[in-house]
């Protein structure tokens, strides 16, 4: 989330595109029917627009009523729009549309079309750009232009061969990229040598700034990469410009088709945005805006799995981003992007990196062949290459030198590989050698990689060819997961489970996976985890917020926690030598960290790794006796706050204000009084400030303080702490800087200005290929990711896909009923499937279904003539483990369900309770599904899969939760706890998303039958 | 079928008739939302040693959750937790069984734990001090053993499926034979240490529900 879950109750619009809170986030509800229903008095109520291919449970809540005589009554907007599976880039792109022709058509008589152009073209007073320091051409720091340098400055867009005046003259835009100009061709001529890899298609120009200096030498300050603005966004081949090309790909009457909506739907839901814009709201030309005013206007979007789990999935979140920066809701209470994310910690397990592609905090894996400088010149920080000779030029190894992300990476190169005591460039350099260099591999691929091809025991068709960088996985540790549930395409997922030679499971339960069926010679293992309550920790929330977890009790019985588990783990994988690589190269080191991998590296955290963990015993920075797990996780919390002013030892003296954490997102800057997740000074006045609320409502010019050093035990929540923001700024602490609204821009009362906007400062509409070096000349500065997409359909000059990878564009699922063989239109040739931009496990640049294995069964509409989607409910969880062993949970939702349309029933001869076989071309829902499980002594009680029971929809065609032609079904059923049930995952597609190869859970094909019970 | 054993609890079991009472109201209070409900311990206060302060297992909204224990260290309720500003005390129907997950003698390595559950004795009986695992050979029963004794095999097999590692700046510095799968149920320090144990493996094969 940009925002957080408290910051809804200050929306006056939700637009829930590929979510269904009440279901899943119930929490959210209280808040959003705070907004909707007023309950603090701001004179205002929010509106509910629901766009999802079920009615679901939020969509129900719409059309609660509303005051026609009150103009600042939302409601009037509420909306459900029922979408097909796998359609929202389409729908989001048709309003996006309808809005700038909107605009463009009442741009004489609208104040907010009139806002709306004033904020594109306006220019910033505010942003931290201009003013600050930049780097120049040489690598030297702190180069701060001036207004006179400024005015005086020369510009070439030829590498240096004609200057002219001023593309800065017409100011540095207020928020976003739109007015940045884009090269429409290759730039020819003789490009200066950096600018050679800049000047390409489709990319910002860019621009060589020069300008006076006082240096010795008489020399020019040169700057490249600058970007070049347009004078208003009306000009041909700004960023807005080519937006609006893209957009008008996308008129009301093809979406509607594409989607399966009417035009009606895309004008109201234009409507509600407008009205719920930045440019609607009261605040729009105050300085700060008052968030409580009935004038107010914010809208927000709240997205989960129906937004990403598609091969197309990170381009539909990004036209979120796109439309909510383009209409001002961006970095506003109330407003952003808000992703409603699914197991509790997934925003802290993510923040860890457990990912194939990254380290913690965000940085990815070292690559192959890299060195350490090149690797911290790509994050985010300084830029510390090329290398120069001069005393104002950063040194990578230099701590000082290096800031945020990258003093981070320093500081857990030292404390994940070594210790403190390494300081030397050339000892650092050893460390550096230990990090494993390159990626993994993602997780479809991973059980692909289990099954080989010269193993007849298998399927054939899941069988895979090792190579020599691509050999066999022959063991497996899965830690808390239950992948025979929640994978997709279970068939070369068990496949996969079953050929492996070690297989080590930690749960609290026997789960499917603790007891999938192996091979004969397969070992399998299984520790017992303890419960949530027994163990402490921090935990941050989708909102970004970090709470701490008592630990209320030892383990119970013989489970133990997953901390003491680890570290156990971490003791027997030195004594058996898998360390040695390590301690090896500790020893060609000028100044050895030690010669005991487990003391070294894991002792520092409270325990030795013998006897009892939970007889640890410490005390923390208020004087408290912390025990066990309770101990051991702040020792480690410690660790990881706080690059910029770390906290070491105890007791104030052990502040020694320098660069001590592994985790940058959870850091301070000190001199900029904002402090870090821990941090036993500045207990007052740190971002954002709070203040306490007189009992008159006025505001006492006393700061709350924090009560903790563990910023993450800081619980003031009660109402007067939500103080100005209302966002209860010392409730737990939220990275970065305990900032609560990302992306800010300085419009909150009592905030500043956020850093992390971008490097350039500016929001970014326009991705761009191939180059990474905009920010060169920032003094804070990153290189950016790029996303690899690319439709294998229509992507030539003035096509629909011509700005492909760039602006998000719709792309059909890779199982769809407009594929042309059943009895609807052929959409796929027009719109085409996603595919990876670049070369992906399975298949070269651009080519056709690349995103999923070539030996994946892929159905079509003649066979399978339905959309199947998963969902969930409000009773269970993902996997299943945690609510399928509750009876609670397992009475209110014995059995998986379908959900079909009443034309659908009686067209398949469905009624209602009865059992249904779901097939699609990777399996059906009884015999098959048996098949995969475990026989002999493990084998789960007969008849667990009976299919899926009929929810056959009643009223109106429309009325009902599904519309004919799609099927939803649960997907947290499996074979093995107090509540069973076949499971969605055999019948679910492997095809991942371009960039985060999430699968596509949400749109296949299937067709349906009544099963045998 | 497995049985249901919904009337097996204790006397702050949440049984199914109380359970589906709980969402009644709920859902007649539509306002508040659905399946959403604040309710107050319902642990007898003469037996509470300590209240403890946790946040709910299941979604990523975080809920706050307060914890009552006895002196001996029995879990006796968990319930909402008001002073929380995400959730002011409410719990939908998962957060609600929370006690049901703690408590739930389907866990494994429990004393409450029966046979007849899963069909082996997950109750780590006799291995108290030690710590237990269980290991199974192709599909045959689960037999326990101790912890120690697991971690040892698990690491030395670990070991030699990894082979050698490299350090330097090839990718002989990255094994490519041993998956690790880590979770969002754990903590972040537990991530953190974890992913930290995978890199000091010298394996960037890592994956978890993140991606799914």
């Amino acid at each position: 989330m940009t925002n957080n879950w408290v910051d809804l109750g200050l929306s006056t619009a939700f637009f829930v595109i590929g979510a269904n809170p009440v279901e899943n986030h119930p929490a959210s509800i209280a808040h959003l029917n705070s907004a909707r229903f007023d309950t603090n008095g701001r004179g205002r109520n929010a509106a509910l627009v629901v766009v999802d291919p079920r009615q679901t449970r939020t969509a129900r809540m719409i059309n609660a009523g509303y005051d026609s005589t009150n103009p600042n009554d939302m409601r009037k907007h509420d909306r459900y729009v029922r979408i097909r599976p796998g359609t929202n880039i389409a729908f989001v792109n048709g309003v996006l549309n309808s809005i700038i022709e909107w605009m463009y058509a009442n741009k004489a008589t609208s104040t907010v079309a009139q806002n709306f152009f004033a904020w594109h073209n306006g220019t910033s007073a505010n942003h931290r750009s201009l003013g600050r320091a930049y780097i120049d051409d040489g690598g030297f720091h702190n180069r701060t232009l001036n207004a006179t340098e400024l005015a005086g400055a020369k510009y070439s867009h030829d590498g240096g061969a004609t200057w002219v005046d001023a593309p800065i003259q017409n100011g540095w835009p207020k928020y976003s990229d739109s007015r940045l100009m884009v090269n429409d061709a290759d730039v020819t001529g003789t490009p200066g040598p950096i600018l050679t890899q800049n000047q390409i298609k489709f990319d910002y120009q860019r621009a060589i700034l020069k300008t006076a200096s006082n240096l010795a030498d008489g020399a020019d300050w040169r700057f490249t990469n600058m970007p070049v603005f347009a004078a208003d966004i009306d000009t041909a081949g700004c960023v807005f410009q080519k937006l609006k090309t893209h957009a008008a790909k996308y008129p009301a009457a093809t979406v509607a088709t594409i989607c399966g909506c009417t035009t009606a739907d895309i004008a109201a839901v234009r409507d509600a945005w407008i009205a719920n814009s930045r440019f609607a709201s009261s605040d729009f030309d105050s300085a700060s805006a008052t968030i409580t005013a009935a004038g107010y206007r914010s809208a927000c979007i709240m997205y989960a799995m129906g937004a990403t789990q598609f091969t197309s999935g990170s381009q539909g979140v990004r036209s979120y981003a796109v439309i909510q920066t383009l209409m001002g809701n961006m970095g506003r209470a109330g407003g952003g992007i808000n992703a409603l994310r699914g197991i509790h910690n997934v925003q802290g397990s993510t923040d860890m990196g457990v990912l194939f592609d990254l380290i913690p905090a965000y940085s990815g894996n070292p690559g192959v062949g890299q060195s350490y400088a090149d690797y911290q010149n790509k994050l985010f920080g300084n830029r510390v290459l090329p290398q120069a000779t001069t005393s104002t030029a950063k040194s990578a190894y230099v701590e000082t030198d290096i800031a945020w992300q990258q003093r981070g990476f320093y500081n857990m190169t030292r404390e994940w590989f070594g210790n403190r005591s390494v300081t030397t460039a050339g000892d650092i350099d050893k460390l550096w050698d230990l990090w494993p260099k390159g990626n993994g591999v993602q997780h479809i691929e991973a059980f692909r990689r289990m099954c080989p091809a010269d193993d007849s025991e298998f399927v054939a068709e899941y069988h895979y060819t090792p190579t020599a960088d691509k050999p066999r996985i022959s063991a497996c540790v899965v830690w808390g997961q239950n992948p025979a549930i929640t994978e997709p395409n279970q068939g070369a997922v068990r496949t996969g489970l079953k050929n492996l030679d070690l297989l080590v499971v930690t749960d609290m339960f026997a789960t499917e996976t603790a007891q999938c069926s192996r091979k004969d010679t397969g070992v399998t293992y299984l520790l017992p985890a303890c419960s949530h309550v027994e163990e402490a920790g921090s935990v941050a929330s989708s909102g970004r917020w970090i709470q701490w977890r008592d630990r209320a009790r030892d383990p119970k019985g013989t489970s133990r926690s997953d901390l003491e588990l680890l570290l156990k783990f971490a003791k027997a994988l030195d004594t058996a030598g898998a360390f040695s690589h390590i301690t090896g190269q500790w020893a060609t080191m000028t100044n050895s960290p030690g010669t005991s991998a487990y003391d070294v590296l894991y002792g520092k955290y409270g325990w030795d790794g013998t006897g009892s963990m939970e007889a640890v015993t410490g005390v923390d920075y208020e004087g408290n006796t912390l025990e066990g797990s309770e101990y051991v996780a702040e020792q480690i919390y410690k660790e990881m706050c706080s690059p910029l002013d770390g906290y070491v030892g105890t007791g104030a003296a052990g502040f020694v204000g320098g660069h001590k954490g592994t985790m940058w997102i959870y850091s301070g800057n000190k001199a900029a009084g904002h402090g870090a997740a821990y941090n036993p000074d500045e207990k007052t006045n740190v971002q954002p400030p709070a203040f306490e609320l007189n009992p008159d409502g006025t505001v006492s010019t006393t700061a709350i303080t924090w009560d903790v050093a563990n910023r993450a035990k800081s619980r003031k929540g009660e109402a007067k702490y939500a103080a100005q923001h209302r966002q209860f700024p010392r409730y737990g602490w939220a990275w970065l800087l305990n900032r609560r609204v990302l992306y800010n821009n300085g419009e909150l009362p009592g905030d500043v200005a956020d850093v992390f906007v971008a490097p350039a400062y500016l929001a970014r509409l326009w991705t761009i290929a191939g180059s990474n070096t905009l920010a060169d000349w920032s003094w804070l500065y990153r290189a950016y990711n790029q996303l690899s997409d690319k439709p294998d359909q229509s992507t030539s000059a003035g096509q629909i896909h011509e700005y492909a990878g760039r602006f998000p564009g719709f792309t059909e699922p890779y199982e769809t009923p407009y594929d042309g063989t059943g009895t609807l239109p052929n959409l796929v040739s027009t719109w085409g499937r996603n595919t990876g931009a670049a070369a992906t496990e399975w298949g070269g640049a651009g080519a056709s279904l690349n995103l999923m294995p070539g030996t994946t069964p892929l159905g079509t509409a003649k066979d399978y003539p339905l959309v199947l989607t998963s969902i969930r409910c409000v009773e269970h969880f993902q996997g299943g483990p945690i609510t399928r062993n509750n009876a609670a949970n397992v009475d209110c939702e014995p059995d998986p369900w379908i959900e079909i349309n009443s034309a659908d029933a009686i067209k398949y001869g469905i009624t209602d309770g009865m059992w249904v076989n779901v097939v699609t071309a990777r399996g059906e829902s009884v015999t098959t599904q048996e098949a995969l499980t475990a026989g002999g002594a493990l084998a789960p009680v007969s008849g667990w899969a009976k299919g899926f029971k009929a929810r056959v929809g009643v009223g109106t065609l429309a009325n009902q939760r599904v519309a004919p032609g799609t099927v939803a079904i649960p997907w947290h059923w499996g074979d093995r706890g107090l509540g069973v049930g076949s499971r969605a995952n055999d019948l679910c597609i492997d095809a991942g998303d371009a960039n985060t190869r999430i699968p596509e859970y949400k749109a296949c094909l299937c067709r349906i039958e009544p099963a045998t019970p | 079928m497995a049985t249901r054993d919904q009337d097996s609890g204790g006397k702050f079991q949440l049984s199914r008739r109380d359970f589906v009472k709980v969402g009644a109201a709920a859902a007649a209070a539509g306002a508040v939302g659905v399946d959403w409900a604040v309710a107050p311990s319902r642990a007898n206060a003469a037996e509470v040693a300590a209240t403890y302060t946790t946040t709910c297992p299941y979604c990523s909204a975080q809920c706050g959750q307060k914890v009552d224990v006895a002196a001996d260290g029995t879990v006796l309720d968990i319930y909402g937790d008001a002073n929380n500003p995400t959730s002011r005390g409410g719990l939908c129907a998962k957060g609600a069984s929370a006690y049901q997950l703690v408590t739930n003698e389907r866990r494994i390595g429990v004393p409450e734990h029966t046979a007849a559950v899963d069909g082996f004795d997950f109750t780590g009986a006799g291995f108290e001090a030690t710590g237990v695992a269980w290991k199974r050979t192709g599909n045959t029963a689960w037999e326990p053993m101790a912890l120690g004794t697991a971690m040892t095999q698990i690491a030395e097999g670990l070991e030699a499926a990894r082979g050698a590692v490299t350090p330097g700046t090839t990718a002989a510095s990255n094994a490519k034979t041993v998956q690790f799968f880590g979770s969002s149920h754990m903590n972040n320090e537990q991530n953190y240490l974890y992913r930290k144990v995978i890199a000091n493996f010298g394996t960037s094969l890592v994956e978890h529900q993140a991606r799914i």
